[in-house]
């Protein structure tokens, strides 16, 4: 079975049982506390932005649109908030009506928001739909979940403004929070409070991104989207899923030596390529919870096919806790969990490089080639037409 | 600058690679003088490598620069190593640690640890990921050539500027564009912005022409009608100057491209699809001859690659022909960088029924039709062709899509099976 058939099962199961199914086990947001919801809607060429923290609303049209969320008193002073939209279209609003009014208060807080809102995992913004879609299939199309009014039906709920969003954030964001989503949140207190500095020192929040910062932006956007995919198969229903794109390659042990195994694949497709770091554990995908027998760390040796259409997958340099597995044992298989801090590491890295002297590709200073003289055949051979 | 004529006494040792290729003789000269930049764009199977290790050669051992090469994967930088130790220079692989020689480096490359790494090395090469992690203090070079420079970003590039005050870059602009796994439309429309490939982004923030612009301008690889099929795909001029080659099976003579049309109605994993493309390069291996100016012979697995975009397709694939262990099968983006006489490609579109970024991607289309130098197959959805036109009358404005109709409509119209 493809992955895409195991969509449309999902799908299926949603329309026969005319309720949502779960994706994953886990919450893939934060719960939405003390959140702004936020809508935007243009009428005639002027935008209206409504807002609403669950008790009570505002909503203002045209030149003082932002006077919504001034209403809530967002600002960069104090702890940054949770903002709820359907989607990046209302950013995109939201920022366009900052530009126009950047002396608002709420004005460089739009701007975070709309840089946090590339980071999955973080919690600075919660979108609707998106968020609603990575955690539930529902019996429709895809092109019908990219519809907010589409989950406001299947989720039951009747409100239209903003609040609606909120509901919609809290019936998604049930249940256990993944594991490691809150350390993903944790950046968004430290990206907040070196933001407010900024400010604080002076800065516009205006001004476009140096060569630095938009090389760091890149870096950062980059680290977090990886570390929540890696996070994403710590989930047993989503590492189910992952085993029919190949991310996750579940088999059986068909040798067992120290350090080395080979799995027979049930499926033969699997991402897993010669050189990759691994890890694992027993049992089946379900299991990625569950199972006390972990494989730490491994390299993927070698993946052949064999005319039987199976797939074998050898592991060396394999550590396994507490025990190794043996022949017959069930292993389940996936690319070693991202560091974050391996991660970071990296980020301080490439910062410290731009910031070198003399990085002139880097905007640092001007280079100092070595001239020399160019001999004469180069020359001849460099103004050849031919 | 000045010209100097080579010292009567002692001459050195002068390589002839230079005086045949014009564009390594403008890169040569550009770096010997003093320019701090130089990008040089290629069309497929021009000579980057041969470009790349004969100017690290020379820089080296006429100018007497320290040279790093910079490649973007550790089987390319395996494979650069291997030719610049060719051409007689001294080179060394610098490697996270030493204690396992790399299958198939050649015992004339050196293998450094980054603990050991200082000059006197010869010329270094690594990955680019590797160089990222040197210390910016105690290694620095005169000359860093980056290889494949298309598939780094500007922001990687910006971390290697601490590496050397010279750059050249060398790279096919027609390939598929760096791998980013975050979100860039904070930079959209800003041609160097962070995500951008390298070389169009350091030439987009050139404002005062400090980078010097060549272009290798024949390829080697494909034949004529190969050329003319993809050079739409590309904002540079080149021909082709391939020696004759084709491919022939029972019926005579292959044209340089074919396309089979089969019908796919379960999306990108349609067995149809991988069963069309299997039974294409078993016809190939079972009365396929290649033909070129050393003769005849036949055409064997190592002559052969079937290509398709998708990790199912390729799964399907090395399960149908797991016989053949020398047919290479592998995704477009695993093949950059491949040459084979015969090639079956999977069309990107296939299976789709609405488009999307991934399949209309020109970059990942120009490497599946430019890996061949005798025959390419490529295996069409016959939907496509409906697919891109109902796309094109909802999105007139879409220049890839529009694109991927020409080149469509070109395979099924010139590329007629006789």
């Amino acid at each position: 079975m493809s992955a895409t058939l195991f969509d449309l099962g999902m799908r299926l199961r949603a329309a026969h049982e005319q309720r949502p199914v779960a994706r994953t086990h886990h919450s893939l947001a934060l719960p939405p506390n003390g959140a702004l919801a936020v809508m935007t809607a243009r009428e005639a060429g002027e935008l209206t932005v409504s807002a609403s923290d669950g008790e009570r609303e505002a909503s203002h049209a045209g030149e003082d649109a932002l006077e919504a969320l001034d209403e809530f008193e967002v600002s960069v002073d104090g702890a940054h908030r949770t903002l709820v939209v359907a989607d990046h279209g209302t950013l995109r609003d939201l920022l366009s009506l900052a530009l126009r009014a950047p002396e608002r208060p709420c004005a460089p807080v739009i701007a975070w928001w709309d840089q946090r809102a590339d980071h999955p995992g973080s919690g600075a913004v919660h979108m609707c739909i998106a968020a609603a879609r990575a955690r539930f299939a529902l019996g429709t199309s895809p092109e019908a979940e990219r519809d907010l009014g589409t989950w406001l039906r299947w989720f039951g709920i009747d409100d239209a403004g903003p609040s609606a969003l909120l509901q919609l954030a809290r019936a998604t964001a049930v249940g256990p929070v993944l594991p490691g989503l809150l350390d993903c949140a944790g950046a968004d207190s430290r990206s907040w409070d070196a933001f407010a500095k900024r400010l604080r020192k002076g800065q516009d929040w205006r001004r476009p991104d140096s060569r630095t910062d938009a090389a760091l932006g890149l870096a950062t956007r980059s680290d977090a989207a990886e570390l929540f995919d890696s996070l994403l198969l710590g989930d047993p229903l989503a590492a189910v899923a992952a085993s029919f794109a190949g991310s996750v390659v579940c088999g059986t042990v068909t040798s067992a030596t120290k350090g080395r195994f080979t799995v027979r694949a049930d499926r033969p497709v699997s991402r897993l390529r010669p050189g990759a770091r691994v890890a694992g554990w027993e049992g089946e995908a379900c299991d990625v919870q569950d199972s006390e027998t972990r494989l730490r760390d491994g390299e993927i040796e070698a993946a052949a096919m064999g005319t039987d259409a199976a797939l074998d997958i050898a592991v060396r340099d394999a550590v396994f806790r507490p025990s190794p597995l043996g022949v017959g044992d069930r292993v389940s298989l996936r690319a070693r969990p991202v560091d974050p801090f391996q991660q970071q590491r990296a980020r301080r890295n490439l910062s410290q490089r731009y910031r070198t002297a003399g990085n002139w590709l880097a905007g640092r200073g001007t280079p100092t080639p070595r001239r020399g003289n160019v001999p004469l055949d180069v020359v001849l051979a460099a103004a050849d037409e031919a | 600058m000045t010209a100097e004529a080579p010292p009567q006494a002692n001459p050195p040792r002068v390589p002839a690679a230079h005086v045949k290729n014009p564009t390594l003789a403008r890169a040569l000269f550009a770096m010997m003088a003093g320019d701090r930049a130089v990008v040089v764009d290629s069309p497929p199977g021009a000579g980057k490598t041969h470009l790349i290790t004969n100017l690290a050669q020379q820089l080296h051992d006429r100018a007497g620069m320290t040279v790093a090469i910079a490649a973007q994967t550790r089987a390319q930088a395996l494979d650069v190593a291997n030719r610049t130790a060719e051409t007689g220079a001294a080179v060394s692989l610098l490697v996270k640690h030493k204690s396992v020689r790399p299958p198939g480096l050649s015992p004339d490359v050196t293998l450094v640890s980054q603990g050991r790494l200082r000059p006197g090395l010869g010329i270094v090469v690594a990955t680019t990921a590797r160089w990222l992690w040197t210390p910016t203090h105690t290694f620095r070079t005169d000359a860093l050539l980056v290889d494949e420079a298309y598939q780094l970003t500007y922001a990687d590039l910006g971390g290697l500027g601490t590496l050397a005050d010279q750059v050249t870059l060398v790279g096919d602009p027609g390939q598929i564009d760096p791998v980013v796994t975050g979100e860039t439309r904070r930079w959209d429309g800003w041609a160097a912005g962070p995500h951008q490939p390298s070389p169009s982004a350091l030439l987009a923030s050139d404002s005062d022409g400090h980078v010097t612009s060549l272009r290798l301008p024949k390829t080697w690889r494909l034949g004529p009608a190969t050329t003319d099929l993809i050079r739409p795909l590309y904002s540079i001029p080149f021909e082709s100057a391939r020696p004759p080659s084709h491919v022939e099976d029972s019926t005579g003579p292959l044209p340089e491209y074919c396309v089979q049309h089969v019908t796919v109605t379960g999306g990108q994993a349609d067995p149809a699809i991988a069963l069309a493309a299997a039974t294409r390069v078993r016809a190939r291996l079972a009365s396929g001859s290649v033909h070129t100016l050393d003769g005849a012979r036949p055409l064997t697995a190592r002559d052969v690659a079937v290509v398709a975009p998708h990790v199912e397709q390729t799964t399907m694939l090395a399960a149908a022909l797991a016989d053949q262990p020398d047919v290479f099968v592998g995704t477009i983006n695993q093949a950059q960088g491949l040459e084979r006489h015969a090639v079956v490609a999977v069309h990107p579109l296939a299976g789709y029924a609405t488009v999307s970024p991934f399949a209309t991607d020109l970059g990942r289309t120009c490497v599946a039709l430019s890996r061949h130098r005798s025959h390419l197959t490529v295996v069409a959805d016959d939907r496509t062709s409906a697919v891109l036109a109902r796309t094109l009358r909802d999105h007139p404005e879409d220049t890839a899509t529009r694109t991927q109709q020409h080149l469509l409509d070109t395979l099924t119209n010139q590329g007629a099976r006789p």
